[in-house]
């Protein structure tokens, strides 16, 4: 590790240290972006639930509390994000290590690949899932609508999430740590227990508190996959309002979702902050190579083949399902797809649905990219209560219902000078709300490891703070960025249940299109869906793979 | 006690070690001395097991360690930039060898506290490592290796990122610690000063190739290549031919003591050995001075156009200008040849 | 260059905020697409847009569509809110700044809900004549009947012969010959669900020796399955279906069949599934015009031309669903392979807005618990 001067050195400055103004001046348009569309929507349908004969009566809350179902409802919630948040860091941490540490032909496409099954919308995986699991099941296993399909849905989606933010930290960790323990007597498992895991750990919990909060707020696989036996908040937030529009129950499960998650983002904010550890990071080149031993060509093809079980398997079933035809198996679907459609004016063509779906990623990710680097700049460089709890908002869109938003949009935004609630820019909006915190993850832990050396060598060559910033910050940052944002592209590309609830001009995108197909009676219209599924798998894999050529592997695992 | 026998090592096409053979003895301390990129550190972490051999061998007391992983070879290795776990602090970093072979607290606490007090850095124990200067970051890294009481200890540039009064200073500290150890220590460098200030013997490596292994006195006294001479700081290196008695040099003729041994073309001439003289057969113009605290280097152009500089010292205070005109006399017996 | 779009994005954005904070207080405006009152001109411009608030179901060819463009010059703009239900409460949640011109897609079960949120503006066309009079349940004619299916259990043909026949009424469903046969979807978050639950309610009562609960813990007791989706129980479940499940029996739609055939290449002759037409429900669905809507007359007239015989004679094979007028033309795979039920089951929309949750939650007792 680089010495420091002879003195001890003080707090690491930082391009915000002591300078509240520019704090401010960041920090407002991120703020702004969640106080409009977020904020704003969901304080208006909140109040409005819990407004009783035009008075505002929180108190009524207490009457739902009260109901049993509540309380079972938020433990099941509860226990089973946790559970399925373990399952997938145990399943991915050993591929983070293999994709780090290894350098293996078609690691690159296994990676991106790997990022797929997280664009999927829910009713394609339960479809996957069923077929592996249900009645016609290849396998033998009959779990359909049991709590392990659940568990291995959730592991299934997240897997990519723990793969890429923990490998990509880990293959940027000094392998000459880990040397120095084994020359020091440590076995390579208490190597990476001692020396690897504490490092990691930073990793671990971020991409962890994403998979959690995913779990937590999983609606499409609890209710499809589950089936109507389960129930979490958010499916009973979707009923209450969707269905029943009981906005007082919606408001109260609502609110108990949200204070749950925001003291857990909070909690979980103030102990990354301790866990942060100023380490130097080397380029992936000089950690990754070939397996040489016997057990490391296990570990890789290990690894491998549970990713090949675990993501592909079901991809494949899909994949099966596009290419079943009446008599056997062809290319009829697609072509069905692509071909002239018998139907009317708001089947709209599948191209159609494509190119809005990467029209839509774009402006998210467009959007939220400048916005997530700047709250990332408050929340990395500045200490104290304010710039976590900056965070903990920052994450809360992920942790709320999208029908609360979505109904949230139609209330607020009407009082808006400009109409936006049937506006199609409603939906990158959406979008990037819930992409935002990627972009964010992603990037503060490097921010906050750049050394303050650089920053005053630049300095002393003649650089102004922002040309620092500019010059030596924003190429580490900005390639982390490119992991945020390869994530926020594929959030966006199969991004369902708050576009679903979004009132929309006939522009769908594509998982709009595929619950359309699956909700039309008709063979072709099943086959066309499987189609349409296997199309977004390809074109999210092709955009993973191009984001990777461009942040040429150097700040992420994969 | 260890010795190595046609190392190779290979990373991928390129050849970072060919060929080695080296012996280090119970108590002896091995320089390995050489340029940038000549395989020093690939040469530890292949004794360290770090890095599988092409070919060759390891052995250890007469035992091939070819089947021993690293972590059960109990040698101490000491990186260039000291690795220090970030997430420990002072005491966690020097008793992790200790928590690895399973000692009681007592003892580690013990331990730590002996090796903290040895490389003068008692009390030390909670600081935090990101926060100690470069020196003190050498010394726990130091305290680390030791703490184990590790068979070999290997030292990959110990010195290298710290400022020369540091250097001096801890060059001498180190010396005497390594006398005390009585340890089969490799001190890996690319300066000569430490080379041959703390080795037994040194060893010159070339493009993953020894180049000569010699005492630090035989070394400076007689560099077998003109390699050796010249990465010593011995830069006065010229042809020369035999005329009679005689030897033409490009800098003019010179009579050695006896005649240069078979198949050597060149000659060196040490600074040291090049003294100004009105008789002296060497005439010279002062072209640049360089002030060294104790002495001050001289170069100046001797015969003609093509003859390369020639260095001398000069310890009085009544020194040449430059563009003077000298006249330089060597002594027979210090001339030396090189092939 | 990239700083600048940063900083002009970041000013939009904070502008927006500050915007937003100082009209928040501010009455609640209505989409501004016409003119406002502080400008009256001489004339005034129609609108010439009509917006259509619909379900994800709903579909109409592009061709029909252009001639009500071309007749009066106004383009149609769709806006899709989901299902019905979503549908319903978001144009209930707007009412005061409606989204649009004309609501279509409000069905009976929903039908109470929206007419007590006094969301429509009474209007009745002249071409509800064509449509008989029992399926125009309100006699304040704030909605026209549009389409209407029915929901019945439907059965896949080569799981029954000789052997064992189909069933052809509820109780059977109930039988140990057709144990774990039936797939069915929760009332709780699927509409056909939510129909053959009312089904067997209309049919068994809620009071009495035998009532629907009773039904439903004999279903259960004969190991009926429960999904949430009507995609899930038809494409997956149901082995007539094209996923190929184990479950010869799926509460579906009576047209169901039809897209069986109408889909397939070839055409078969006869379709591969069948309705059991006792227990079918009718299940009708209504447009209305939005009060407080932008552009009233084209409403209007959108209303009329939604029970023309041109959409009408468009609706079926788009939609799968029967025509409400009697002026429309039913294409022939339609006449030929979907059931007609004679006397469907059917409930008072009252009645079921003021039941309904009740229902479910007997219901999720019953069958889930």
């Amino acid at each position: 590790m680089p010495p420091a001067p002879d003195a001890p050195a003080p707090a690491p400055a930082t391009p915000l240290s002591g300078r509240p103004g520019l704090t401010a001046l960041v920090a407002a348009p991120p703020l702004a972006f969640v106080g409009l569309f977020f904020v704003f929507p969901v304080a208006s349908i909140l109040i409005h639930g819990l407004t009783t004969g035009g008075a505002f009566d929180p108190v009524a809350m207490l009457d739902v509390l009260r109901r049993p179902f509540v309380l079972d409802v938020a433990w099941f919630t509860l226990w089973q994000a946790g559970l399925s948040t373990a399952l997938t860091v145990l399943a991915a941490l050993p591929g983070a290590y293999v994709f780090a540490r290894f350098d293996f032909p078609g690691r690159r496409l296994i990676g991106a690949l790997a990022i797929v099954p997280f664009v999927l919308p829910t009713i394609v995986v339960a479809a996957a899932f069923l077929a592996l699991l249900g009645p016609r099941s290849p396998l033998g296993l009959r779990l359909e609508h049991t709590v392990w399909a659940i568990l291995l849905a959730h592991v299934f989606y997240n897997y990519a999430v723990i793969l890429r933010v923990v490998g990509g930290v880990w293959s940027r960790l000094d392998p000459r740590l880990e040397e120095q323990a084994r020359m020091l007597g440590a076995t390579r498992w208490q190597a990476f227990r001692r020396v690897a895991l504490p490092l990691l750990r930073p990793a671990i919990a971020s991409s962890a508190s994403i998979v959690f909060l995913f779990t937590f707020t999983s609606f499409g696989v609890i209710l499809l996959l589950g089936g109507p036996r389960f129930a979490t908040l958010e499916v009973e937030i979707y009923r209450q309002t969707a269905q029943l529009l009981d906005l007082r129950v919606a408001a109260t499960l609502a609110i108990l979702q949200l204070i749950a998650l925001a003291a857990l983002l909070f909690a979980y904010s103030r102990y990354q902050r301790r866990l942060a550890v100023r380490q130097r990071l080397v380029s992936r080149l000089q950690a990754a190579r070939p397996p040489r031993t016997l057990t490391e060509a296990c570990l890789v093809v290990g690894n491998l083949l549970v990713i090949a079980l675990l993501l592909g398997l079901p991809l494949t079933m899909l994949i099966e399902r596009s290419l079943a035809v009446q008599g056997g198996y062809g290319l009829g679907n697609f072509a069905a797809l692509f071909g002239e459609s018998a139907r009317g004016a708001l089947f709209v063509p599948p191209v159609e649905a494509i190119r809005n779906s990467l029209l839509f990623a774009a402006a998210a990710t467009a959007i939220c990219l400048p916005l997530g680097l700047l709250a990332a700049a408050v929340i990395a460089y500045r200490r104290g209560l304010l710039p976590d709890a900056f965070d903990a908002l920052l994450m809360l869109p992920l942790g709320t219902s999208a029908v609360i938003v979505g109904f949230g949009f139609l209330l607020a935004l009407g009082r808006l000078p400009i109409d936006l609630r049937t506006s199609v820019l409603l939906i990158p909006i959406a979008h990037a709300l819930v992409a935002l915190p990627f972009v964010v993850r992603a990037t503060v832990p490097l921010m906050r490891s750049v050394d303050q050396r650089l920053r005053d060598a630049a300095a002393v060559l003649g650089a102004s703070p922002s040309r620092t910033w500019r010059q030596i910050d924003l190429p580490v940052v900005g390639r982390a960025a490119l992991v945020g944002a390869t994530f926020a592209f594929a959030v966006s590309l199969g991004e369902f249940g708050a576009t679903l609830f979004i009132v929309r001009p006939d522009a769908p995108t594509m998982p709009i299109a595929i619950f359309r197909l699956l909700s039309q009676p008709g063979p072709l219209a099943f086959g066309q869906a499987m189609a349409m599924a296997t199309v977004l798998m390809v074109v999210t894999a092709a955009a993973a793979l191009v984001f990777d050529r461009f942040s040429s592997g150097a700040s992420s695992a994969v | 006690m260890l010795r190595l026998s046609g190392v190779e090592v290979r990373y991928g096409p390129t050849v970072a070690l060919a060929n080695v053979d080296l012996d280090v003895g119970t108590a002896e301390q091995l320089a390995v001395l050489g340029p940038s990129g000549s395989g020093k550190s690939t040469l530890l972490r292949a004794i360290a097991g770090l890095e599988p051999l092409g070919a060759g061998r390891v052995e250890w007391d007469g035992r091939d360690l070819s089947g021993v992983p690293s972590h059960r070879r109990e040698f101490g290795l000491m990186f260039q930039d000291y690795a220090l776990f970030p997430h420990r602090d002072v005491q966690g970093n020097v008793a992790f060898g200790l928590e690895m072979r399973g000692a009681d607290p007592a003892t580690i606490t013990a331990r730590v506290a002996e090796m903290l007090d040895l490389v003068g850095l008692s009390g030390y124990e909670r600081r935090q490592v990101t926060q100690l200067s470069g020196g003190e970051q050498q010394r726990v890294a130091l305290a680390r290796a030791l703490a184990p009481t590790p068979r070999l200890l290997m030292l990959d540039e110990p010195l290298g990122a710290l400022d020369r009064a540091l250097r001096t200073s801890l060059l001498t500290e180190l010396a005497g610690l390594f006398a005390e150890l009585r340890l089969p220590i490799i001190y890996v460098t690319h300066d000569q000063e430490e080379a041959l200030a703390v080795g037994d013997r040194v060893a010159v490596l070339r493009a993953g190739r020894i180049e000569a292994v010699l005492t630090p006195a035989e070394l400076w006294r007689s560099p077998p290549s003109e390699f050796v001479a010249r990465f010593l700081g011995l830069g006065n290196i010229a042809p020369f031919e035999i005329a009679g008695d005689e030897l033409v040099t490009p800098w003019g003729s010179l009579r050695p003591s006896m005649a240069p041994p078979a198949g050597q073309s060149r000659l060196l001439l040490r600074p040291d050995d090049l003294v100004p003289d009105p008789d002296g057969t060497i005439e010279a113009v002062v072209v640049a001075q360089t002030f060294r605290g104790d002495h001050t280097s001289l170069i100046v152009r001797a015969g003609d156009e093509a003859a390369p500089p020639l260095e001398f010292h000069l310890r009085d205070s009544a020194l040449p200008a430059i563009g003077d005109r000298i006249r330089l006399r060597v002594d027979p017996s210090a001339i030396h040849f090189l092939p | 260059m990239i700083d600048t779009i940063h900083r002009i994005l970041n000013s939009l954005l904070l502008a927006a905020l500050l915007v937003s904070c100082a009209v928040a207080e501010q009455p609640i405006l209505s989409p501004t697409a016409g003119p406002t009152a502080s400008q009256v001109p001489a004339t005034p411009v129609p609108p010439t847009e009509l917006v259509l608030m619909t379900h994800d179901s709903f579909a109409i060819s592009e061709s029909v569509l252009a001639t009500f463009q071309r007749e009066t010059g106004a383009t149609v703009r769709v806006l899709t809110a989901g299902d019905a239900g979503s549908m319903v409460n978001q144009a209930i949640l707007t009412r005061e700044s409606p989204l649009a011109d004309v609501l279509y897609g409000v069905d009976n079960t929903f039908l109470s809900r929206a007419l007590d949120a006094n969301i429509f503006e009474p209007y009745r066309s002249r071409l509800e004549d064509n449509v008989p009079p029992q399926l125009d349940p309100d006699d304040r004619e704030r909605v026209a009947p549009i389409d209407y299916g029915d929901v019945c259990v439907n059965y896949d043909r080569a799981a029954f012969d000789s052997a064992l026949a189909a069933p052809t009424n509820l109780e059977q469903l109930t039988e140990p010959a057709y144990r774990s046969m039936l797939v069915v979807e929760n009332p709780a978050t699927s509409s056909p669900g939510l129909v053959f639950m009312l089904a067997t309610i209309a049919r068994f009562g809620d009071e009495g020796d035998y009532t629907w609960l009773d039904y439903w813990a004999d279903l259960r007791d004969n190991d009926v399955l429960a999904v949430s989706g009507w995609e899930l129980a038809y494409n997956q479940h149901f082995s007539g279906g094209p996923g190929a499940g184990d479950r010869p029996l799926v509460v579906s739609y009576a047209t169901s069949p039809v897209a069986e055939v109408y889909f397939a290449e070839p055409q078969p002759e006869e379709a591969p599934t069948a309705v059991m037409t006792d227990g079918c429900f009718r299940q009708v669905e209504y447009a209305g015009v939005l009060a407080g809507a932008n552009a009233p007359q084209l409403a209007r007239d959108f209303i009329d031309f939604m029970l023309s015989p041109e959409f009408q004679s468009d609706v079926p094979l788009n939609m799968f669903v029967f025509p409400a007028s009697t002026q429309a033309e039913v294409p022939p795979v339609f006449i030929e392979h979907a059931a007609h039920v004679a006397e469907p089951l059917t409930m008072e929309p009252g009645r079921i807005a003021a039941n309904r949750e009740r229902w479910l939650q007997e219901w999720t007792d019953a069958v889930l618990r």
